[in-house]
């Protein structure tokens, strides 16, 4: 069964035409690179998967059922999560309530009082992130006083912890510095060891995509013109194809 | 959610250590070193500050004040500002003179009735802040003209005096030798501490104004929140009208119109950003404190007034400087 499955999908806005009939199948637990020049329409692509924006034509299939997406709330209920590049973290708030903010836990007190169960939200969230090998300097920091890549850490550890079963990462390298990116790529390895979450990455530097990626797609005016494991191809093969234009190779 | 598989795991050390020392921990105490520090020059500068006497002056003084910055805080809190709240205390003053001296109502239900039109001007400043998207700065500078109009021509300029017995107790009693208004400043510090902090509503009003964006896109309703926080911050000013109109036993349409930035003061002096998201009821205390003590004792000196005012002034600059490196060391 293929966590995604896109047939035929277009998307126009007004007379710009994004995407032009693309076909996409994207396998349990897989991690997919989506590449390709700004403007190719990689991030409609994501936009039309996180139930952002819908598509003009065409189908789509979540965990072998068709469906339509409607909202991004409909597609979180799908279990399909995305992490944008704002990241939507409240940078005064700790890293613990961070990840439980909108589904914090309680417990009740005298009977009466809702009250915050923060020793619950502390030890549960540090288990989490130490499942996904994140190393912080305490939970107790705020937002603010990390990193840009141990934030975007965050960001995905409270995606994934929601319960998505679908995780998809709009450019989550953009702007970081190597050690900063190794965080990610690090933690992006980390689920694709587990093999416990399809994920979907949109990234410029290709060398990092073919490094923790099983595959690679490359988009070009609307198209999917590239569509290979990442062994079988390379960074030079993606370079070339983006300069010439050209379709290599057809769906595979 | 899914599974944890707590046991076993090897664990993370510096991960799991509670540290203690956070921008929210300088937020809290960071008042209290000032204050400590004013405490003992004054008490060795005069001989009268500790006694029994001027204590329970400061603690009667703080009680207005403090009730007021109390809701200013929340409202901060949540990225919004409540320009109106001395205004409002001065209104509900002269409303809860008038329905229990003029109208003759029974005096706790014209408390009520008082701290309750508070709550609601405070509701209707939060409604045209959110549903019409207007800033709060503008709709609470409209809403003091009006409360401040209002009150004055509701007095015709003049003073309405004579609550019933059991009202003045509010503001003049005291159990065992501590002021009643204290004890009610104290009993609101816990309610308001206990909802910031150990409430999901108070996690989440934190998280509104500090990235209001991210909760609505966590599904949060930033809108509720904020409307909420200035309610509660109206019913902060109508508590206070209460009790400075029972402390002085007769309200008049000026009543709590220098409050307002002494208020401002104390919440900035306690460490409550003006962007949002960071702030803390224990701060404001401090702040409080600060204010009132600084007056209290520069009075014990017998600094002139007019020298109390720049030093007032002064301590607002001192203390944002003060934050701002904190802020850069905690970092």
């Amino acid at each position: 069964m293929d966590a995604i499955a896109l047939t035929n999908l277009s998307k126009r806005f007004g007379p710009v035409t994004a995407l032009t009939d693309v076909s996409l199948r994207i396998g349990m637990n897989e991690v997919v690179g989506i590449v390709g020049d700004n403007g190719a329409g990689k991030s409609t692509l994501l936009k039309i998967l996180s139930g952002f924006h819908q598509p003009s034509s065409g189908t789509m299939s979540i965990m072998g059922e068709p469906v339509t997406l409607t909202s991004v709330q409909h597609a979180r209920l799908l279990g399909i999560e995305t992490v944008y590049q704002d990241l939507a973290l409240v940078k005064e708030l700790s890293v613990y309530e961070n990840m439980f903010l909108g589904r914090e836990i309680t417990r009740k007190r005298l009977g009466l009082l809702t009250m915050l169960d923060r020793k619950a939200m502390r030890e549960t969230c540090a288990g989490y992130l130490q499942r996904l090998g994140l190393r912080l300097p305490s939970l107790d920091c705020e937002i603010g006083e990390l990193s840009g890549g141990q934030r975007q850490a965050i960001a995905i550890a409270r995606s994934t912890f929601a319960g998505g079963k679908i995780l998809l990462l709009d450019e989550p390298l953009a702007a970081m510095g190597v050690r900063e990116g190794a965080i990610i790529l690090d933690l992006i390895r980390s689920f694709r060891a587990r093999r416990d979450m399809t994920i979907v990455i949109i990234a410029h530097n290709h060398a990092q995509v073919l490094d923790v990626c099983d595959r690679v797609c490359l988009v070009q005016h609307g198209t999917v013109t590239l569509d290979k494991k990442s062994e079988e191809t390379s960074v030079e093969e993606l370079m070339r194809v983006i300069c010439s234009g050209y379709a290599v190779s057809p769906q595979s | 959610m899914q599974e944890l598989t707590r046991s076993g795991s090897r664990v993370a050390p510096s991960a799991a250590k509670r540290r203690l020392w956070n921008q929210s921990a300088i937020t809290s105490y960071g008042a209290a070193v000032p204050l400590a520090v004013l405490i003992v020059v004054l008490a060795l500068a005069s001989p009268y500050f500790l006694t029994l006497v001027n204590i329970r002056n400061i603690l009667l003084q703080s009680a207005i004040l403090g009730v007021l910055a109390f809701g200013l805080t929340v409202a901060l809190i949540a990225e919004e500002i409540d320009l109106s709240i001395g205004a409002v205390e001065g209104l509900t003053a002269v409303f809860a003179a008038i329905l229990c001296i003029q109208l003759g109502v029974p005096w706790p239900v014209g408390a009520l009735l008082a701290v309750l039109a508070g709550f609601l001007i405070g509701y209707a400043n939060g409604v045209m802040t959110t549903v019409l998207d207007i800033p709060s700065f503008i709709v609470t500078l409209g809403t003091l003209g009006i409360a401040s109009g209002v009150s004055l021509r509701l007095t015709d300029g003049n003073s309405i005096s004579g609550f019933p017995a059991g009202y003045v107790v509010i503001g003049r009693g005291s159990l065992f030798g501590v002021p009643l208004s204290t004890i009610a400043l104290f009993v609101l510090f816990l309610i308001i501490w206990f909802l910031l902090r150990w409430t999901r509503w108070g996690l989440r009003l934190y998280a509104t104004g500090g990235n209001a964006a991210a909760a609505a896109e966590l599904g949060l309703s930033p809108a509720r929140l904020k409307t909420l926080a200035l309610a509660i911050s109206g019913a902060c000013a109508g508590i206070a009208g209460v009790l400075i109109s029972a402390r002085l036993n007769s309200a008049n349409g000026s009543l709590g119109q220098f409050d307002l930035l002494d208020a401002i003061a104390a919440v900035v002096i306690g460490g409550t950003s003006l962007t949002g998201g960071r702030g803390s009821i224990l701060g404001t205390l401090f702040g409080v404190l600060i204010m009132v003590i600084i007056r209290n004792g520069l009075d014990l000196l017998g600094v002139s007034p007019f020298w109390q005012t720049a030093a007032v002034g002064a301590m607002i600059l001192i203390a944002a400087i003060l934050h701002k490196f904190a802020a850069r060391l905690g970092s």
